[in-house]
């Protein structure tokens, strides 16, 4: 594909009427027809084009890789959501829960969730005065869901 | 015409202009598949997320108001819970209770599969396993969601 631009060509009165049109698209590779003013693309504006093409091409690049990645956080997110839900459900259903059957129920919902295979996602669990904390985060410590319950005595 | 001097391109010029071309074809055509590919994921999985938000709430509602007598039971892809059953049928989860029965339409490419799970020392859970193909990156991977549901006795824990 041609590299085109419009030229502004100026009228000149020993010039024929179809000569004088205010602009005219020339390309640089075909040549064209017009027996003046010829121009031809310098070094500094190729390689000026050729900058601007490939930062737009990059960045389009990189955002699609940013779009990707924040697919695959707002994954795991519902995916945490999910292991927090179910982990409610089960505790609910006991009759009595203590910090270590939540534990050992928080542990079992994580392990048999995807999250578990990803290696920068992990559990914690925060004891409080009056309720218990649970977080999953992700990769740099990142929250991808968090619930607190009431702790039982 | 007078004064006109057409010039043919060199055979250097028609390559170097051949792989600048192929270059930018490439890569137009790369972003315009990875969009597509992109906008198609995000769609089926918004939908998807919607759609098993609605299961889930069905099957807890049915597993919490019917599953609280009896013993619970799974056989293939049935599950009794007490006097009401859940079965897998069809593409669709069929909630039996007595001669009332409902059915649950699975979104399309949606599998479903029921389990019991017992565990000492902790409650009995119903679970269902749904399951979808998605493509990441043109790899296909299969999604697993799990939704446990257990019995409502203990409505004072919720």
């Amino acid at each position: 594909m041609p590299a085109v631009r419009l030229a502004r060509i100026p009228a000149r009165r020993d010039q024929p009427r179809h000569h004088a049109s205010r602009f005219t698209v020339m390309t640089f590779i075909t040549g064209n027809n017009l027996p003046h003013n010829r121009h031809r693309f310098m070094m500094m504006e190729v390689i000026g084009a050729a900058v601007v093409l490939g930062i737009l091409l990059s960045c389009c690049f990189s955002m699609f890789r940013l779009i990707r990645q924040m697919q695959v956080e707002f994954g795991r997110r519902s995916e945490a959501l999910i292991v927090l839900d179910n982990t409610l459900e089960r505790v609910s259903g006991e009759t009595s829960c203590d910090f270590e059957q939540f534990r050992r129920i928080l542990d079992d919902e994580f392990g048999r969730s995807v999250l578990s295979t990803v290696r920068e996602v992990r559990t914690v669990v925060v004891t409080e005065e009056k309720h218990i904390c649970v977080r999953i985060v992700g990769t740099r410590e990142r929250s991808l869901g968090d619930i607190r319950i009431p702790r039982q005595e | 015409m007078a004064g006109l001097r057409r010039r043919y391109m060199q055979l250097m010029e028609v390559l170097v202009a051949a792989v600048i071309a192929a270059g930018l074809v490439t890569s137009a055509s790369k972003i315009l598949f990875a969009s597509w590919d992109l906008c198609r994921s995000a769609t089926r999985h918004a939908h998807l997320s919607q759609e098993v938000s609605l299961i889930r709430t069905r099957w807890r509602l049915f597993v919490h108001g019917h599953g609280g007598e009896g013993t619970w039971s799974a056989t293939g892809n049935e599950l009794s819970l007490g006097a009401a059953r859940v079965s897998v049928e069809r593409g669709g989860l069929v909630l039996a209770d007595g001669g009332d029965e409902k059915r649950i339409t699975l979104p399309e490419g949606m599998a479903a599969a029921l389990s019991l799970e017992q565990q000492a020392g902790l409650a009995d859970a119903a679970v269902l396993t749904l399951s979808w193909e998605r493509t990441r990156q043109r790899r296909p991977d299969v999604v697993h969601t799990r939704i446990v549901a257990c019995r409502a006795a203990q409505e004072g824990n919720r």
